[in-house]
């Protein structure tokens, strides 16, 4: 049987680019990655530049996509916003990764008193609501985006603390890492160099799914006022804003509202795509 | 067979004499909640000496050989290396005792990291033991490499581009990477091609030729453990009901379960009779 | 007297995609006969087991060949490479019944073993559900389980494996088919149950009369279990016949290379020896022999150029240049010291 394996050997990534809904979800990941990246490059205005003659205009050749309430324009603020709440998203899931990952490892190497208490509080964790955790955070800590995604992180570590701890405890019980054991590797080594890239593709599963998770999260945050502070933009501040000219503008709502939509399905995809991938890769005979 | 054959079937059994070996398993005991693994089993190998303890599922023989390495503490007894008590090693001490004592498991792909080089699989050792830096890491893995039947250039590769009996080779080199006084080889042939086995056994018997190291070999299969055993040592049920000199074991078995399990292996010369006769 | 043949393999070639896995087999199986398929890991024994009931992982199919299933005055045989689903499903337990290494991956954990054997009498003999479970206890006595009354009603994983591979065969069995094939069967069970196993194969064989098909790599199991053997290498035959004729005098390099290579040998004295090299990898087959890589006995040009044609003398097959003259310098026999 090892004959199959041996005769199609294809890459995940061939295999992720075979599927079109995924590629094109791909596609749309490095658009958005590039764009928050050069934001400021190819914005057409200054973001936060106020126009008062020209407020809550219709797409024209200075402003393709029209201007908001202050007379800002939309492209650039949407531009700009791509950098804000993608940032922000990035910064939840890497406070996220750093919490939960290095205890889900621990626990679920060790086991016993270690999993039992670790587990225990990340229970504790997830049976509260997580966007109520993360508003009481936010404001106890005080209105700010880097609090409001921080606080978010928090709330999204147990889930990555339960990824990792479960496959941990797949890959404890394999004999590579008794072979290390026996070689005379630390915990701390064994944990590093034999667990960790072992557990690694579904946390990056993970990590793509949160990702999605995560931009909901700073809209909600942000359309609440806990997030991004004015003039600052991030897409759910933009929607916040324009929810009160609706009627006059109902754009305004509609272009960042597509946008969120556009974005978390994207990670939704690609997660999704992943894990299809790596399940197939994992049933198939060795 | 051959002369040195027999000359250590003959020092095998003077060693049996001697009050302690090389390493030494005292009395061990292991319970798991309220079955009893292993009951109260001791013997000892010599230095170049090959024991081999066989018995079937449920013997015990896998749980003595975790306790041998200290992959699981046993609930009564000593594993002494040297005359040194190994379950009252600790820590970095342990760790660093480690190097003395290595193991070679049955699954040849499971016991190596599927993530990591076999270069690297093979090196880590040298890493935590020897001071080398990493170019002279890589020459001994070179020359491990070809030591065990491979080239040198495969420490590039990862574990599943290799056939089980090439994993098994990668295995066995990094357990021989730091010159180990004792190798305990767990079941190193039974997932392997007929055709692959010997090729394995032929290598262990001549790295324990070279090196003089001593070994504890664990099968369930008489017949594997005929041509490399000095001493054998029949496991049931968490005892060792028999242990005795090699030729003896085959030739004048003295416990009943000895006998059934001889006569267990399975003979080439058996013929079943013609159907279209009967 | 020749009994009448129940299955005819005949050309069969299985793909995975474009990587060819076997490669035109052929064999035949008559009625109280036992047939080993013997080879290493990747040599295609399991491929083409598998093939027979249309099992074949996804991704791999038959590419040519058939398998017909024949029944006595049944004048049009079932080809069971292009039956249907439901064809194959209503012969598959009852017509032939397979029994794999691992039982427990065969038995349903959460069904009672009395219950699994019943369940297989009433889909495929329609038996109501009193007659099943009381046959169902029958078969578990015959297959020499202990107090099978009380033990049908216990679930898999409180048997041991060798129980567990009794049950299957039970399981297997339970409708009388005309073929029986076993896959590795006690591959995963201990030495002393390795030989009850195979002796009740033999015994529950001669006593339904069916024919057996053992898919082995062990030619310590098939020398007193089976009648035949075919011996398989890189996805082709390379050599058939009865097991007597082909332990005693090979006509293959590589059987005989195998033959000397179980560690059974050591029981006798001799050492077992190793077979350099490895299997080449499926999808790069060599012009000529697959093992001339690896033959001690191979001679360039006459080896390793051409495809070597299986050549059938009597009840013996052999894919081999050489053989002829190998076998005339008795090259291919053990050292003497004469078998019994």
């Amino acid at each position: 049987m090892t004959a199959i394996t041996a005769a199609r050997r294809d890459t995940l990534g061939r295999r992720l680019a075979g599927r079109r809904d995924v590629a094109l979800a791909l596609g749309v990941l490095v658009v958005l990655t590039l764009v928050a990246l050069a934001a400021p490059l190819i914005a057409p205005h200054d973001p936060v530049d106020q126009d008062l003659l020209h407020r809550l205009e219709g797409p024209s050749a200075a402003h393709w996509l029209g201007t908001d309430e202050s007379g800002r324009d939309v492209l650039s603020r949407l531009l700009h916003g791509t950098r804000v709440s993608l940032g922000a998203s990035l910064l939840a899931v890497s406070v996220a990764t750093v919490c939960g990952v290095p205890l889900g490892l621990l626990a679920g190497y060790l086991g016993r008193g270690a999993d039992l208490v670790l587990s225990r509080v990340a229970d504790a964790l997830l049976s509260i609501p997580g966007l109520v955790l993360a508003i009481a955070i936010a404001t106890a800590l005080g209105p700010s985006l880097t609090n409001a995604m921080i606080a978010v992180g928090v709330v999204y570590a147990p889930g990555f603390y339960r990824v990792a701890r479960g496959a941990t405890m797949t890959v404890r019980g394999q004999t590579y890492i008794q072979a290390a054991i026996t070689t005379g590797c630390s915990t701390t080594r064994i944990l590093w160099r034999h667990v960790l890239p072992n557990v690694g593709t579904p946390l990056i599963v993970k990590v793509f799914l949160t990702f999605g998770y995560a931009i909901l999260a700073e809209a909600s945050l942000s359309f609440l006022g806990l997030g991004v502070q004015p003039p600052l933009a991030s897409w759910g501040s933009m929607l916040k804003r324009a929810v009160r000219y609706l009627e006059q503008e109902p754009m305004l709502v509609v272009l960042p509202g597509l946008v969120i939509l556009v974005a978390v399905l994207a990670f939704n995809t690609v997660g999704d795509g992943l894990r299809d991938a790596l399940a197939r890769r994992d049933r198939e005979p060795s | 067979m051959s002369g040195a054959e027999q000359a250590r079937g003959g020092g095998a059994s003077g060693q049996e004499q001697r009050a302690g070996g090389l390493l030494e398993a005292r009395g061990l005991v292991k319970t798991f909640g309220r079955r009893p693994a292993v009951r109260d089993v001791s013997f000892a190998v010599g230095a170049g000496e090959t024991l081999a303890i066989v018995g079937e599922s449920g013997s015990g023989k896998s749980t003595t050989a975790r306790m041998l390495v200290g992959l699981l503490r046993p609930d009564r007894g000593q594993v002494l290396l040297d005359g040194d008590d190994l379950a009252r090693l600790r820590g970095r001490a342990l760790r660093a005792r480690r190097k003395d004592l290595q193991m070679v498991f049955q699954d040849p792909l499971g016991s190596l990291n599927p993530a990591t080089r076999v270069g690297a699989s093979i090196a880590e050792p040298l890493l935590l033991h020897t001071g080398l830096d990493a170019a002279a890491r890589r020459d001994r893995v070179a020359e491990l490499l070809r030591q065990v039947g491979l080239r040198p250039e495969h420490a590039d590769r990862l574990p599943r581009a290799f056939s089980g009996g090439q994993r098994q080779r990668i295995a066995i080199a990094r357990a021989i990477a730091c010159g180990p006084r004792v190798l305990i080889c767990d079941e190193p042939v039974s997932a392997l091609d007929v055709s692959t086995q010997a090729q394995i056994l032929d290598l262990l018997a001549g790295l324990r030729e070279a090196t003089g190291f001593g070994c504890v070999f664990i099968s369930h299969d008489l017949a594997v453990v005929r041509l490399v055993a000095d001493r054998i040592g029949v496991m049931r049920g968490g005892e060792l009901v028999e242990l005795g000199p090699a030729e003896q074991i085959y030739t004048d078995p003295r416990h009943k379960y000895t006998r059934e399990l001889v006569a267990a292996v399975p003979s080439l010369t058996a013929r079943r009779g013609s159907h279209e006769r009967s | 007297m020749t009994a009448e043949q129940v299955l005819e393999v005949d050309g069969l070639s299985i793909a995975a995609g474009p990587v060819p896995l076997v490669h035109d087999v052929s064999f035949r199986l008559r009625a109280g006969e036992a047939l080993a398929l013997v080879g290493e890991s990747g040599s295609g024994k399991s491929m083409t087991a598998l093939a027979l009931l249309g099992l074949l992982p996804r991704g791999v199919a038959v590419t040519a060949g058939s398998v017909r299933l024949l029944e006595p005055g049944d004048p049009s045989p079932l080809d069971l490479v292009t039956a249907g689903s439901r064809t194959l499903a209503d012969v598959r337990g009852r017509r032939v019944a397979m029994v794999f290494q691992d039982p427990m991956a065969s038995l349903n954990p959460s069904i009672t073993v009395g219950e699994q054997i019943a369940e297989v009498l009433r889909r495929h003999l329609g038996m109501g559900r009193a007659p099943a479970a009381r046959q169902a206890v029958d078969l578990l006595g015959a297959v020499g389980i202990k107090e099978p009354g009380r033990r049908a009603g216990d679930h898999p994983h409180t048997f041991s494996g060798g129980m567990r591979q009794r049950a299957v065969i039970a399981m297997a069995l339970a409708c009388e088919p005309a073929v029986l094939i076993a896959d590795e069967p006690t591959t995963a069970l201990d030495v002393t149950i390795q030989a009850q196993i195979l002796d009740l194969l033999v015994r529950m064989q001669d006593e339904l009369g069916m024919a057996m098909l053992l898919v082995t790599h062990d030619l310590g199991v098939v020398a007193g279990t089976c009648h035949r053997l075919a011996v398989m290498y890189a996805g082709r035959l390379v050599e058939a016949g009865a097991v007597g004729e082909v332990f005693d005098d090979p006509a293959h390099p590589y059987t005989s290379a195998l033959l000397a290579a179980a560690p059974e040998n050591a029981m006798r004295g001799r050492k077992p020896q190793a077979i350099l090299g490895t299997v080449p990898a499926p999808g790069e087959p060599p012009p000529g022999c697959a093992f001339s890589s690896r033959c001690a006995h191979a001679l360039p040009d006459a080896c390793d150029t051409a495809p070597i044609e299986l050549v059938r003398s009597g009840s013996r097959s052999v894919r081999c240049a050489r053989s002829a003259e190998l076998r005339e310098l008795q090259e291919l026999r053990e050292p003497a010291e004469a078998t019994p």
